[in-house]
């Protein structure tokens, strides 16, 4: 799909998606700066620690907002599909890695990189049109 | 499922872009139907049979009937 056959739904899920992404950069520098220099504490930490989570929540929002406005079915379709090929992908990838942690020992990473990759997932799913 | 919206299409001269422009979707959209990729929800098939003036099944038909 050209950007020309974009459809008003999608043009608004791409708006909030940049801004999304815009919010949490913003977000994420001062957070990353305020704890490597100010060691914030108690319930303050606990609230700027999750700050940068919540544009990741709003990426996400974004794609529920799209599948409830877009009218067309089969781009609706088209999306869905691409959500649950990349959900799976991304639950098979973390469970091979959580075992992998738990018996070899293989580098750690935390739950928020969890996001990244089905986003990485969802961008793959895009071009994996078997059948379609 | 198959479908006549080739044929149809063809007898009215209308593209797949006319058809989706009717239909308020996607030219990609109105393709994957034609192509037997996708099968169009119930709205969909009716808005579809309402823009040829023609029954469901004068231009959907079940492979299994």
């Amino acid at each position: 799909m050209s950007m020309k056959d974009w459809s008003p739904a999608y043009r608004r899920y791409q708006q909030r998606l940049i801004g999304a992404s815009m919010l949490y950069l913003l977000s994420l520098l001062p957070v990353v700066w305020l704890f490597n220099h100010k060691a914030p504490q108690g319930v303050l930490a606990y609230g700027l620690a999750v700050l940068p989570a919540l544009p990741v929540i709003g990426m996400f929002a974004a794609m529920g907002l799209f599948l409830r406005e877009e009218t067309d079915e089969f781009q609706r379709f088209l999306v869905v599909r691409q959500i649950l090929i990349s959900t799976g992908l991304t639950l098979s990838v973390c469970s091979v890695w959580g075992f992998l942690e738990t018996f070899v020992s293989v580098h750690h990473f935390e739950a928020y990189w969890v996001a990244v990759v089905w986003f990485l997932m969802f961008g793959a799913a895009r071009f994996m049109r078997w059948g379609l | 499922m198959e479908n006549r919206l080739r044929v149809l299409r063809a007898e009215h001269g209308w593209s797949q872009a006319d058809l989706a422009e009717r239909l308020g979707v996607s030219r990609q959209s109105v393709n994957a139907v034609e192509t037997g990729k996708y099968d169009p929800s119930l709205p969909l098939a009716f808005k579809i049979a309402r823009a040829f003036a023609l029954p469901i099944e004068a231009i959907f038909s079940d492979d299994a009937a």
